[in-house]
């Protein structure tokens, strides 16, 4: 079976909703019910795709999931669908079944709610029922990178029939959720799927550019499903304007040119794909010059190492007492916020380490990897000695990853290059083994070597290998840095990998460590070094990264090197204004109020500072604010300034020390996602000292219930927006009141009022932040 | 095209007056503009009255609303609309939401703004078209119309294929940025009624039909 998309040219069908519309299907029908209502339709339809040519039949049970088909018998309407379409393969007495799958209907996480998890779930039930029935499986007309991850996963991990994907781009070549084609390809390619390509959404005349990609970056067989051209809404009714002829015609082209899988989609009908068949009849496919590159990708983002590229280290505990405190109090907000800074420093990747004592490493990292994937777009790099902590990150991760690392060692070859296979992942190799980091240059091209040799017999290509020759620090073995960067240069020449080093290790043990870091950055790169692992928000690092590329041309016009250097700009403050930090926070000056309060910490203690100058700035502008004399966006500035202050003085006390007593769980309930006027709300509550348990947006009625049991926190916050979401609310007060009946419940929400408040059971209604400070502290707790 | 700063600032209940804020607004603007990717549906229905209520022939939708029925009176036909900025700015108005607040609010007021107002130039080209009378526009969730209609809207306009939008169990669309809303056209001129004064987001609702009153 494997071997179908080898042999020839393979010609799928064309569209199933167009054919039943021209049989009289109503606007509004669900199309798969008609596997049990109707079942000589289908049959008539896969009857005439396949005898119009067609060498594969999609199944009806595009949306035959648990999700779409909440109250309709999905499960028998799948099986009805796959005996409906190998009866008419046994009629005609050729062709393969398909099982053909769609996207669930609802938004994954972090824009939605529904988790990889539960995605994977419902893509499993379908694949249960078909995996021993069809020939292949279809997942098609998909937008979100990380659903069809989910969907693939469930086909690989449940069955062994080959696989098809498509994605539907528009002419940006992105898909609605944003994934950029070659980020597909990548991700896809690694996930090992059998053929890969588009359908849905465009014509054939507008994927030129589209198939000029696939064919140069995709190395497995192309496939091309498009509509009969571009809708057109005439009288209600959706039309393409492409007939058959041309559609055929235009395909025909591109099968020359190398695509090797072709179908139609909306719009079209068995007479387009017998004109299809019949055009594409002894066309030989041109055999394509594939550029081999060495890739990552997030589900948003697509990043070829095709110059220096910077691998950011901050979300890692070693050596880090704030980034371990973090993982120890799973504190996503910390994650995240590295995360950002690390992106806006100007990072390309970012690593993810969770390694520290007594913690569940696996359920730590799909934790780090889901909350940094929520704020920044940069593909991941997983970091972990356990294997188990790789394989969770490698596959909550969206798009594709590195994998750091394996070492000469064959325990970590054996047991982390099948992951890294799985999940299409690149692989990170140390030159390091049981013995040690060696002290010559060719000691290390023989464990790069090895690694290489050890990944690529189990299938791993050589464009997703890096190699690490690893520095030891210049302090204590002088001669061996510069060994290093000769062996960063020959494992280049040698094997043609790419090359990675964490930088920082040069200098441990010498005062005014950025002097040496920067400089050996600079001559690593001079060296070949391909991926630097670094610390970004350094401004020496930074510059020796941007200086190197705007020297070397790689900064074209020096166009990074001007933007980053030559606006600075400072706040709209005179020099001459000596205000107080408490002035600073009242007028949002940022950077002012930070210098400000490093200044002061050297001779104040920090909770001082908080109650002498930051709780009062606090109450001026609430005050302010509730006379109209001050707005909610200079409220939320003020309270942002505030936390970058807290935030400094948490540095020298920790985090804990700068906390009262009241815990407070913020949650906006179930089914609603407007969540900006709760985290208002939790930001300016954090500046007021309170320990703030924030569930999210759309969180369902038992998990608050959960972790108010858990967490036994006095206050509880829930906020809503839409006035179907109001209900949620009063049920989530009713669960948790059932074993809680001590905890204070506060509301708020655009929809809500004092009166509302009380009917759903809410103890106060606060109309916003400052209000509901006030009644927090009236209430003694 | 220029966004409407007076209407950014009613949603964001601002009423300082402050050039720095306008500057901001643009700002924030630029950077919706520039992110997001609008699409747009419209289908024009014949309707006709069944059981009570509007129906769509070529839809098959029915609309269930005793004040469409009081404003839509004597409608030929209704136009359904679907509008769309794209997820890119969800997901731009959620990270903002982590790290810079402030930019998060007015971003998500400037892009309620924006998506009706991409829906403004659409009711125009649609009743350009029409050369007849137009009722106001009316949305799912105004007055008694129930929001629930939005998940057989969006399948039935096939808005989540070409426009990529979802609609969850709470009938809330995803992306959050987009708009459905219906105009009724007739040739007799409107007896203007105003549903707002009847509707029960009265006092909460602070968005478009508001202006009406």
């Amino acid at each position: 079976m494997k071997d179908l998309f080898a042999k020839k040219v393979v010609v799928l069908d064309g569209a199933m909703g167009t054919m039943l519309f021209n049989n009289g299907l109503k606007v509004g029908e669900k199309p798969e019910m008609l596997n049990l209502t109707n079942p000589d339709i289908i049959f008539n339809i896969h009857k005439s795709y396949l005898d119009s040519g067609a060498d594969v039949i999609y199944t009806n049970t595009f949306g035959a999931n648990k999700i779409k088909m909440k109250n309709y018998p999905y499960k028998e309407v799948i099986e009805k669908g796959i005996e409906i379409a190998k009866s008419a393969v046994k009629s005609c007495g050729h062709g393969l079944v398909a099982l053909d799958m769609g996207s669930i209907g609802e938004l994954l996480e972090p824009l939605g709610s529904m988790t990889f998890d539960s995605a994977y779930d419902v893509y499993k039930e379908m694949v249960e029922i078909a995996k021993d029935k069809v020939d292949l499986f279809v997942v098609e007309t998909m937008s979100d990178l990380y659903e069809l991850k989910a969907a693939v996963l469930a086909i690989k991990e449940n069955s062994n029939r080959p696989i098809i994907t498509t994605m539907s781009f528009d002419e940006s070549m992105r898909t609605f959720a944003g994934c950029p084609l070659e980020a597909m390809i990548a991700t896809m390619e690694g996930l090992g799927v059998d053929a890969l390509g588009v359908n849905c959404s465009l014509g054939p005349k507008q994927l030129g550019n589209i198939v000029n990609v696939l064919l140069k970056k995709c190395s497995l067989p192309i496939v091309l499903k498009p509509n009969a051209g571009l809708p057109v809404i005439r009288n209600g009714v959706t039309e393409y304007d492409v007939d058959e002829e041309e559609f055929a015609a235009t395909m025909a082209e591109y099968v020359k040119k190398g695509v090797s899988v072709v179908g139609g989609c909306c719009g079209t009908t068995d007479k387009y794909i017998a004109k299809l068949s019949e055009k594409i009849k002894g066309i030989k496919p041109a055999k394509r010059n594939i550029e081999n590159v060495f890739c990552l990708a997030s589900g948003t983002k697509y990043l070829e190492i095709n110059s220096p590229k910077i691998i950011g280290e901050r979300i890692n505990p070693t050596g880090k007492k704030l980034m371990r405190e973090a993982i120890a109090n799973k504190d996503i907000a910390y994650f995240e916020n590295q995360a950002v800074e690390q992106m806006q420093a100007g990072s390309d990747i970012l690593d993810i380490n969770m390694g520290i004592p007594n913690i569940n490493e696996a359920e730590m990292m799909k934790i780090a990897v889901k909350a940094v994937q929520s704020v920044v777009d940069l593909p991941l790099q997983i970091d972990s000695s356990d294997p188990l902590a790789v394989e969770v990150g490698a596959r909550y991760a969206n798009g594709k990853v590195i994998i750091n690392s394996v070492n000469g060692d064959d325990e970590t070859l054996n047991k982390i290059l099948p992951i890294a296979k799985k999940y299409g992942a690149m692989v990170l190799g140390l030159t390091i083994d049981k013995d040690g980091v060696p002290k010559t240059v060719e000691k290390r091209l023989e464990i790069a070597e090895k690694i290489i040799n050890q990944a690529m017999k189990i299938g791993i290509k050589k464009e997703n290998i890096i190699i690490d020759c690893l520095t030891l620090t210049v302090g204590a073995e002088q001669e061996q840095a510069i060994k290093t960067l000769v062996a960063i240069k020959k494992v280049k020449e040698k094997f043609g990998v790419k090359t990675v080093l964490g930088v920082s290790n040069i200098s441990f043990g010498l005062p005014n460590r950025q002097i040496v870091n920067s400089h050996f950055l600079t001559m690593a790169l001079s060296f070949g070094l391909d991926l630097a692992i670094i610390n970004p928000n350094i401004a020496e690092m930074m510059q020796s990264f941007k200086v190197y590329n705007l020297i070397t041309g790689t900064d074209k016009n020096g166009v990074d090197y001007i933007n980053s250097y030559s606006n600075v700009v400072s706040e709209k403050i005179s020099s001459n204004n000596e205000y107080s930090l408490k002035e600073c926070i009242i007028k949002s000056l940022k950077n002012k109020a930070t210098d400000l309060v490093k200044e002061l910490l050297v001779s104040n203690n920090g909770l001082d500072i908080i109650d002498n100058e930051v709780i009062p700035a606090l109450d001026y502008v609430g005050d302010m604010y509730e006379k109209g004399k001050l707005f909610l966006p200079q409220l939320i500035s003020s309270a942002e300034v505030a936390k970058s202050v807290c935030d400094i003085i948490k540095l020298t006390l920790g985090n804990s020390a700068t906390q009262n007593s009241v815990k407070i769980v913020l949650a906006t309930v179930e089914g609603d996602v407007h969540d900006i006027g709760k985290n208002i709300v939790k930001t300016v509550l954090q500046n007021y000292g309170y320990q703030i348990i924030d569930l999210g947006k759309d969180v369902p009625i038992n998990k608050v219930a959960e972790i108010v049991k858990q967490e036994k926190p006095q206050i509880l916050g829930l906020s809503a927006l839409m006035t179907t979401t109001v209900k949620n609310m009063e049920k989530t007060i009713a669960c948790v009141r059932q074993f809680d009946s001590d905890i204070k419940v506060f509301v708020g929400g655009a929809v809500l009022n004092e009166s509302i408040a009380k009917q759903i059971g809410a103890d106060y209604y606060s109309k916003d932040p400052r209000q509901m400070v006030k009644i927090l502290q009236s209430l003694n707790l | 095209m220029a966004i409407d700063k007076k209407l950014v600032k009613k949603y964001l209940d601002y009423k300082g007056i402050d050039g720095d804020f306008d500057l901001y607004i643009d700002e924030v603007f630029l950077e919706v503009k520039n992110i997001s990717n609008p699409k747009k549906i419209c289908v024009i229905s014949n309707c006709f009255v069944e059981n009570g209520y509007y129906k769509l022939d070529n839809l098959g939708l029915v609309l269930k609303s005793d004040d469409i029925n009081k404003l839509f009176i004597n409608c030929k036909s209704i136009a359904t609309m679907v509008v769309t900025l794209g997820l890119a700015v969800d997901k731009k108005i959620a990270i903002y939401a982590k790290t810079d607040l402030k930019r998060s609010l007015v971003m998500d007021a400037v892009a309620s703004v924006y998506v009706e107002s991409i829906l403004d130039e659409l009711e125009c080209e649609v009743v350009k078209e029409s050369n007849l009378y137009k009722t106001m526009r009316f949305s799912p969730g105004y007055g008694d119309l129930d929001i629930s209609i939005q998940k057989d809207l969006i399948e039935i306009t096939s808005a989540s294929k070409y426009l990529g939008i979802n609609v969850n169990g709470n009938y809330l669309m995803t992306p959050l940025k987009s708009v459905t809303a219906f105009v009724g056209f007739s040739d007799e001129k409107q007896v203007f009624s105003n549903i707002c004064l009847t509707c029960p987001q009265k006092g909460s609702c602070n968005k478009k039909c508001s202006k009406a009153q």
